[in-house]
């Protein structure tokens, strides 16, 4: 059982490609262990064996050329730094935004009305709702000829990694990743589809499309699901000052939005210059 | 009418009272801050009063310090495509 763990987490660190699998391995070791006889257990793993070893030997044999780690020497992967955080333990708060958000303020409308609306929105409160969708790029600009040849060798390849900037911060995510943003995203709640349209690169295992500073928004198609916020545990700072007996206690207490990432799709040619 | 933008990006600490008081003049209080000025003889004196602290622009429009800004802050990246009901 450590043993699967043990390769999907190495397929994992080497691999990006590969998460979705990731995921399935380590669902199967648990229902092994709750439900099933050792025998059973074996089986599934001989089984989950040569299920890995057939998809991914060539990983597996690179894993073990290119890295000079065994995979013994690799900590279990709840020990991860990224995975020891103690936030997945702390309780979800859901909370709707204080100002109610108009559906007029909605990109459903076009840009001009829309800038209507927006206009008699108090700025305080304009700061609260989330950007609207900006005016569509026409189709007349053409590509780059070098990204016309080369995008639909990206494209062919199966899974895909995109870089995506939020407030110029870089975010590297496949699908299905969740993000915990290191702010509180404000006017949004769980539910929401945000569409993220600033990626400073896109690629899969043997292609990379680099952004002069981002990739052009009508090459992609990446969307990303508000799955709540987490908060961190509570944080105290004393302050004190010289020659005083007084110890000020400061209480903090952060909250912070997760996202889900979506399918990342990439537009063929047709799509982008018809 | 062309206008100077001239950028502190050295700080006055340590230089003498004098030059110092020209960067308070061009209203530089702190590193990294952007004024603009129109183009004439007396500021195109005080830039060179303290040409080795500033990098110097020469451009059409003055921009407001709300456009100055804007330029520096980065785009969201992303914008609500769908709301969930509320």
């Amino acid at each position: 059982m450590k043993f699967v763990g043990l390769i999907a987490l190495c397929l994992n660190r080497l691999n990006p490609d590969f998460r979705g699998q990731n995921i399935k391995l380590p669902a199967i070791e648990d229902n092994s262990d709750q439900h099933q006889g050792i025998c059973n257990a074996l089986g599934r793993l001989q089984i989950t064996f040569t299920f890995a070893f057939t998809m991914f030997s060539r990983t597996i044999r690179r894993s073990i050329l290119d890295s000079k780690i065994s995979s013994t020497a690799l900590p279990p992967t709840f020990l991860l730094p990224i995975r020891a955080r103690q936030f997945n333990s702390t309780t979800q708060h859901v909370e709707t935004p204080p100002g109610d958000l108009d559906a007029s303020q909605f990109p459903t409308k076009s840009p001009s009305q829309l800038a209507e609306s927006a206009a008699p929105v108090p700025k305080t409160l304009r700061s609260r709702i989330p950007p609207l969708a900006p005016a569509p790029i026409p189709n007349s600009i053409a590509l780059d000829p070098s990204v016309k040849e080369m995008l639909p060798l990206l494209i062919a390849q199966p899974s895909h990694y995109i870089s995506v900037h939020i407030h110029g911060k870089p975010y590297l995510v496949t699908g299905g990743d969740s993000v915990r943003l290191p702010f509180q995203m404000p006017g949004v709640i769980p539910g929401d589809v945000l569409r993220l349209n600033r990626a400073s690169a896109l690629g899969s295992r043997d292609y990379t499309l680099k952004g002069t500073p981002y990739v052009d928004e009508r090459i992609f198609e990446c969307r990303a699901t508000v799955m709540g916020t987490e908060a961190e545990p509570m944080r105290t700072k004393e302050k004190k000052k010289r020659r005083n007996r007084r110890i000020n206690t400061v209480k903090s207490k952060h909250k912070y939005t997760i996202l889900r990432i979506g399918e990342i799709k990439i537009n063929g040619l047709d799509d982008i210059e018809s | 009418m062309s206008y100077f933008r001239i950028t502190l990006l050295r700080s006055g600490i340590g230089l003498t009272k004098r030059t110092q008081g020209v960067l308070k003049a061009l209203g530089l209080r702190h590193r990294m801050t952007t004024v603009f000025y129109p183009v004439t003889p007396e500021v195109a004196g005080q830039i060179m009063r303290v040409k080795e602290l500033v990098s110097v622009e020469e451009v059409e429009k003055p921009l407001t310090k709300a456009e100055v800004k804007a330029e520096r802050t980065p785009e969201p990246g992303f914008y609500l495509e769908k709301a969930a009901p509320r």
